[in-house]
């Protein structure tokens, strides 16, 4: 009987490392497109520092984007949250929840990150945003009030989204201006699924699983993320077998026929919240004290959209990769449903309402005047977007069929954009990335958004008034946001030509990854090996 | 002595000068340093102007210089816009990757190129002069990005000799003899590429140069008196490098911001990647600091240039 013990015991310790070496997964390499120099909530603006600060530092619940109210969110450090009145959102706080440094996470780091978010000099595009939110305050250790200053749906989102919660007792001390030199930005401590190991300037950052993460331990327990700002040198990663995962494969897509080649890699359609459109300017080139001699007139508008033909421009730039929007929506937003269907092309209509308008070819050069002035517009485009330069041609083609004369300034993107926000174009082709809730319409597309993002002047009351109704109905705004849409479709503020999907590219070895479109990484501690791949 | 301490202060007001005329150009240039900041994110009107107002002030340009000068003479380079980090911190990070890519190519071409250009010379007119001015042309002229692809998808994809991109592998522990070798694997391809399209130049440069000083009348003197082919070989190779030196000078700045291309293709993480990132993004802070260094290196490349010519030709260290 001992030595059967004895035996079975020798042969437990002889099989223990094997087991344990096999519960270990194969480290998994992420190309991303730029450094991560600042990966800390409401510092840095660039898309790879904001994706790692939402990996690295949770909020009270994640918003899932597919809904609006109250169960629109999952748990991630408020375990729970419940309605006091229409006006107050009461969160509990997660008990088991920790910073990395083994701290736990405490309502007063709540409270400290709201303070940090709503001081406008210190965040100034966050402060905006919560503008809402009049008051937060700690009731015990564990449990957060947020009043709002009106009752609306997107509370919660507001109350979450907004403001990864940080760590006040590491960074209370910090002064804000001193934040971005300081050891706290070169190994951030937070509170998600994976803690920062290290960074290598230019060339990577490690991160590696959290074993008693409060939510579950991730499966894969160390995570590289790859630097290569070139989209051949992040391809090439992956083609050679240096990388795992590249997302963005954009356009042109014959690279997705390298991968496809292959038998060791997979490919992953996501949406985004990307959406892209050529704006046309209400207020003359350059002078925005003054109607666009032509934009301005929403018969012409309406025309120049009916002369394109947006679903074979999609088809040219995008391939199968995309949708043709009726209104600025993206994909993975939950309201898309609700957008109107695109004009389909017609260019006798275009031509129609051109002409009632008495822009006609009077002196037969192909070019329909007015008054003696040509019906000549300026697109300008950024040089550094591949398919918004192809759309430029392709418009410039479509409109020079029906008598419109479109001639190109594609600049540098520095130089675009200061154009752009100057007012310095007739059409310009401009592209959105969205907050997952749609109320960042009211910056693009609203009169209290000149000045900001609306850098056309588009200025609808009746439209403002339908937002604000969606933004602010108590019940069902499945309609209201139908009929806001509805109405700025109508009013032709531009010619909305794509709200693409974006390409993973993957190796075999990986289950297909849940890659969320609002931020990418925010689900990877779910993220596991395929079945049957041994890893 | 004495010409050394003019040439260092002619050397430091070259470059104040070149620095001031660098911010008041970048200043005056159009683009907005808000542009990466405020490209495809829908921010209010009110957002906008507190990021300019931080950002992008409303001051007259000399304070603004003022300021910046009186910042680097702290040893304060601001902090870059978009990246949120200091200056300073993001050009020593990348310095390292920079000091090697650069060094090795430079070594390549001062020691490949000029023995090459020099074996050309002394075969002046026969086929492998020929076959070298060949080879060395379509390398000068072939594009380093393409030429860059090539080698990726050869050696990297294809064969799997050598890595694609980056500079060390990040599964790889740091330190030790392995981790030395993975950093030379990772160097092969870039700089090669680099090496390749550059050698040219000095090759041609040194074949033209030692062509002349082989016809000079001290190497027919010298012929004369019968001296030893090898030896009048070597006076007159000392007499060639005089051209060299100063394209040593000039492609000292390789070093800092002149590989932006094999760097992207490579995903090396140099300098010259970070310095056109800022110059797009019009992120003043990283484009002055990235600036301040490669003007320093260019102008040390002109000390440095003059000082080897001193060493190589008595009659200027006499003169």
């Amino acid at each position: 009987m001992r030595r059967s013990a004895a035996a079975r015991l020798g042969l437990a310790c002889l099989l223990l490392p094997a087991a344990l070496r096999a519960q270990a997964t194969r480290p998994l390499r992420i190309v991303i497109s730029a450094d991560v120099t600042a990966p800390v909530p409401g510092l840095s603006g660039r898309t790879d520092n904001v994706r790692m600060a939402d990996l690295l530092f949770l909020r009270l619940a994640r918003y899932a984007g597919t809904s609006v109210g109250d169960r629109s969110a999952t748990p991630e450090l408020a375990r729970s949250w419940t309605r006091r009145d229409a006006r107050t959102l009461v969160f509990e706080l997660d008990p088991r929840a920790r910073w990395h440094d083994g701290v736990p996470v405490t309502a007063e780091d709540v409270l400290f990150t709201f303070r940090r978010a709503r001081d406008p000099e210190v965040s100034p595009a966050q402060a905006v945003v919560l503008r809402e939110v009049e008051e937060v305050r700690a009731e015990g250790r564990h449990r957060v009030v947020v009043r709002f200053r009106r009752a609306y749906p997107e509370q919660l989102f507001d109350a979450t989204w907004h403001a990864p919660i940080l760590p006040a007792h590491l960074l209370a001390a910090i002064p804000p201006d001193s934040l971005p030199a300081s050891a706290f930005v070169k190994a951030p401590v937070g509170s998600g699924p994976y803690r920062w190991v290290r960074r290598e300037p230019g060339q990577f950052v490690e991160l590696q699983a959290v074993p008693d993460f409060f939510l579950g331990r991730p499966v894969i327990d160390r995570v590289v993320f790859r630097v290569a700002a070139d989209p051949s040198a992040r391809l090439n990663l992956l083609l050679a077998g240096e990388a795992d995962l590249v997302t963005e494969i954009s356009p042109p897509t014959s690279a997705l026929g390298q991968v496809a080649a292959r038998d060791d890699l997979r490919t992953l359609r996501f949406p985004t919240y990307s959406v892209g459109y050529a704006l046309f300017n209400q207020r003359a080139n350059g002078d925005t004290a003054r109607p666009h001699p032509i934009l301005a007139d929403p018969v012409v508008r309406r025309a120049l959209v009916l002369a394109l033909d947006r679903g074979a421009m999609l088809r040219a730039v995008f391939g199968p990769y995309g949708q043709v929007p009726g209104a600025p929506v993206p994909m993975a937003s939950w309201v898309r449903p609700f957008a109107p269907t695109p004009d389909a092309p017609d260019t006798a209509a275009a031509r129609r309402l051109l002409a009632s308008r008495g822009w006609s070819d009077h002196d037969g050069d192909g070019v329909l005047d007015r008054d003696g002035t040509p019906l000549r517009l300026v697109i300008t485009g950024p040089a550094s977007s591949w398919p918004r330069v192809q759309y430029a041609a392709i418009l410039q083609e479509q409109w020079r069929r029906i008598g419109v004369q479109a001639e190109l300034a594609i600049s540098e993107g520095s130089t675009w954009e200061q154009r752009r926000n100057r007012g310095q174009f007739d059409v310009d082709l401009s592209a959105a990335t969205q907050d997952p809730y749609p109320s960042g319409l009211v910056q693009s597309w609203t009169c209290a958004g000149i000045g900001g993002s609306n850098v056309a002047r588009f200025c609808d009351p009746a439209f403002d008034s339908l937002l604000a109704r969606a933004r602010y109905a108590a019940g069902d705004v499945r309609g209201a946001w139908a009929a806001a849409l509805h109405r700025l479709a109508d009013d032709h503020p531009a010619v909305f030509l794509y709200a693409f999907e974006s390409t993973a590219a993957y190796a075999g070895w990986l289950a297909p990854p849940d890659i969320r479109p609002e931020s990418y990484w925010t689900a990877l501690r779910r993220w596991r090996p395929a079945a049957g791949s041994g890893r | 002595m004495r010409w050394l301490a003019g040439r260092l202060l002619q050397a430091l007001a070259t470059m104040a000068g070149a620095l001031v005329v660098f911010f008041l150009l970048t200043r005056l240039a159009p683009g907005d340093p808000l542009a990466g900041l405020t490209e495809e994110r829908t921010l209010s009107a009110e957002a906008v102007a507190r990021l300019r107002a931080r950002y992008a002030p409303d001051v007259p340009l000399p304070a603004q210089l003022a300021s910046w000068a009186s910042g680097v003479a702290r040893g304060d380079f601001g902090t870059s816009i978009q990246y949120q980090r200091p200056v300073r911190d993001l050009v020593l990070e990348r310095l390292p990757a920079t000091l090697l890519l650069g060094g090795a190519v430079l070594l390549v071409n001062f020691t490949l190129g000029v023995w090459l250009g020099a074996l050309q010379a002394l075969r002046h007119g026969r086929p492998a002069d020929h076959l070298l001015g060949i080879a060395s042309l379509v390398a000068y002229s072939t594009p380093v990005f393409w030429l860059g692809l090539l080698l990726a998808g050869w050696f990297g994809i294809t064969l799997r000799w050598l890595p694609v991109a980056g500079m060390t592998d990040p599964l790889r522990a740091a330190g030790g003899w392995a981790a030395a070798t993975d950093l030379l694997r990772h160097l092969v391809l870039p700089a090669a590429t680099l090496s390749l399209v550059t050698v040219g130049a000095t090759m041609r440069y040194q074949r033209a140069a030692m062509l002349e000083a082989l016809r000079e009348p001290f190497v027919l003197a010298a012929r004369a008196r019968g001296l030893d082919e090898r030896r009048v070989r070597r006076h007159a190779w000392r007499n060639a490098l005089s051209p060299v030196v100063t394209l040593l000078g000039l492609w000292l700045p390789l070093l800092v911001v002149g590989a932006v291309f094999v760097e992207r293709v490579f995903a090396w993480p140099g300098l010259g990647g970070l310095a056109a990132d800022a110059a797009a993004a019009r992120d003043y802070p990283l484009l002055m600091g990235s600036t301040t260094l490669a003007t320093a290196t260019v102008v040390a490349g002109g000390v440095l240039a003059d000082l080897l010519h001193r060493w190589l030709d008595p009659r200027l260290r006499d003169g």
